[in-house]
């Protein structure tokens, strides 16, 4: 009798994808497995932790408020510049508004010679190529270049090459990627998704640019959600954390509460899962009889 | 008695429905002046007598959407496109906004005046192309697609008049200003979704065209403004192609996509193109009219049959 394969996806969503830690205890409190993570963006620090293996989660969690310390340095005047002023100063879409060297350095030091092959459980991570528009799954080579491609914020962190590809944040593309789950054969999938709250006050050209990109990118969470649970066999199960604030990326004080809410969000749907697991469990031992 | 009633009434249904003409709702997703190839594909739609049974427009087609619904022919619509569309109704900057996107709190930032462009002169062209046309007074239904740019849901315009309608439909975010109306604060359709199958299918259509474009890819990304704009690009066209593809699973309407193509490249204002964009429409609905004539037969065979 085989067991049914879980995935966790974790979507994109900034520092909120914290909580993905809180599904995680719940989980675990369960006595359930995972057997493959994807994740985009936000998601991927802790998708990593989750498939390199860790077990103690405040730990991961220290770790994790750690290296969103060292993620975003201060503006970057030369690029800010650069960005207003393309033709004086030369252009590339290398480029970012705000310096990520210490970021690097940091990640760099911390998945120093870890490859995806290395992992415990099987890690998908989902970037976007900046040319082509396409949708770039990441499952094979060094972790190190694969995060920081699907974690390069569009304008705010410079992009990333591998392979020769210029690569974004996946949250472009695919902002909730249960596709590349289903594709790798997962029975279960726990898609942990957020939406971008809305502005409630456009006072200023940032607020609408944030506007602009909420709308657009909750848009195609929810029709690429819609679209693939109805056209696949694979049970999806939505885990939407409701925060009930906006969360922005330097937020740190408020992980606790994300992981709360990660937790809760979780456990309304266990009873679903529950039956779910005791329903896979019992079909192949039927088929058989 | 009843039964009988109910027989004569069926045999008199389908007595009429075969003389009914063959019809279709036209949907023309965002696409810039390419919307213009719409007219080609609603002539070529009128010489197979094929009845446009309804029409909606979002961005770019907003505006050969209401042309198509007044019921012009392809010459005319033409003319209009080319009286309309010109390289200056958007040369101006509107250096107000720049200057309140860089010193919000001083210069007074407000969402419903922000544009970088200046639109007065696009708001006069659309003015003296339709005057107070309404929505709801057009030959053929017609339906303009626009975002609530507060909580960023779809919205479907069927009354009110028609230039605003399209200029809210036309509002690309940060090139021209929202729209206020009925005490929405409206921003450009393809925001919410490029192609707006649902609003037809929300109506009942059977057979749906949808002339669609995706944004094309840039060769060469030289500036911040490029880039976001290639960013933009990127998730629309995915909202594009999931949206479409669950309209496609989820209803029964059946959807037959014309993509023209085009082996010159085309930009916003390249309006001296459109005759040849137009022409692009034609060639693209030609090669889908058998297809379309043969779905149409047996749609209303089985009509009849029931």
């Amino acid at each position: 009798m085989e067991r049914p394969k879980i995935a966790m996806v974790l979507g994109a969503g900034g520092l909120r994808c914290v909580s993905a830690f809180g599904a995680l205890a719940v989980l675990r409190r369960e006595g359930i497995d995972v057997d493959m993570v994807v994740a985009c963006s936000g998601g991927a620090a802790v998708g990593y932790w989750i498939a390199a293996g860790g077990t103690d989660i405040p730990e991961g969690i220290a770790r994790y408020t750690e290296g969103m310390a060292h993620s975003f340095g201060s503006l970057g005047v030369r690029r800010v510049l650069r960005a207003l002023l393309p033709r004086w100063l030369g252009y590339s879409p290398r480029g970012g508004l705000m310096k990520d060297q210490r970021f690097n350095r940091y990640m760099a030091a911390e998945l120093r010679g870890v490859r995806f092959e290395d992992l415990q459980v099987p890690l998908h991570f989902v970037a976007a190529d900046v040319h082509s528009g396409e949708q770039v799954v990441l499952s094979s080579g060094p972790v190190f270049d694969a995060m920081r491609a699907t974690l390069a914020i569009p304008l705010l962190l410079p992009p990333w090459e591998v392979d020769g590809r210029l690569l974004v944040d996946g949250g472009i593309c695919n902002p909730l990627p249960v596709d590349v789950a289903m594709r790798e054969g997962a029975d279960i999938i726990l898609a942990m998704g957020f939406e971008d709250p809305l502005q409630s006050e456009l006072d200023s050209s940032v607020a609408l640019i944030r506007q602009v990109l909420a709308v657009s990118s909750n848009h195609l969470m929810r029709a690429q959600f819609a679209f693939h649970s109805m056209a696949h066999h694979a049970e999806v199960i939505p885990v939407i954390p409701d925060f009930g604030q906006q969360v922005g990326l330097r937020d740190l004080h408020l992980i606790p509460h994300l992981v709360r809410q990660g937790e809760l969000a979780t456990e309304r749907e266990l009873p679903y899962l529950r039956r779910l697991l005791q329903a896979q469990l019992v079909q192949p031992a039927e088929a058989t009889a | 008695m009843a039964a009988t009633l109910t027989m004569a009434a069926t045999t008199a249904m389908a007595n009429t429905l075969p003389t009914a003409p063959p019809s279709v709702s036209l949907v023309i997703g965002s696409g810039s002046v390419k919307c213009a190839a719409a007219i080609g594909v609603a002539s070529v739609l009128r010489e197979a007598g094929i009845r446009i049974e309804r029409v909606v427009g979002c961005s770019g087609g907003a505006l050969f959407a209401t042309l198509i619904a007044m019921g012009h022919d392809a010459d005319t619509a033409r003319d209009m496109t080319l009286r309309l569309w010109t390289k200056d109704i958007t040369a101006r900057r509107n250096n107000h906004a720049l200057l309140s996107a860089l010193a919000p709190k001083l210069m007074g930032f407000k969402a419903s005046r922000f544009g970088l462009r200046d639109d007065r002169h696009i708001n006069r062209r659309l003015q003296e192309a339709f005057g107070d046309a309404r929505i709801e007074d057009m030959p053929v239904p017609l339906h303009i697609t626009a975002t609530n740019f507060m909580d960023g849901e779809l919205v479907d315009l069927s009354r009110g008049p028609v230039a605003p309608a399209i200029r809210a439909s036309l509002a690309i975010p940060f090139a021209f200003a929202p729209v206020e109306l009925d005490g929405q604060l409206l921003v450009d359709g393809y925001v919410s979704d490029p192609l707006p199958l649902s609003v037809a299918i929300k109506h009942g259509a059977r057979v749906i065209v949808a002339v669609g474009f995706e944004s094309p890819m840039m060769e060469e990304i030289g500036s911040a403004g490029r880039f976001a704009m290639q960013l933009s690009s990127i998730m629309s066209n995915n909202l594009l192609r999931a949206r479409y593809a669950f309209n496609s699973v989820a209803h029964h309407a059946e959807v037959i996509t014309i993509i023209p193509e085009f082996k010159k490249r085309i930009r916003l204002f390249d309006t001296d193109k459109v005759p040849y964009i137009i022409e692009a429409g034609t060639q693209a609905a030609r090669e889908q009219i058998g297809y379309l004539r043969r779905l149409l037969d047996q749609d209303r065979a089985i009509a009849a049959a029931a």
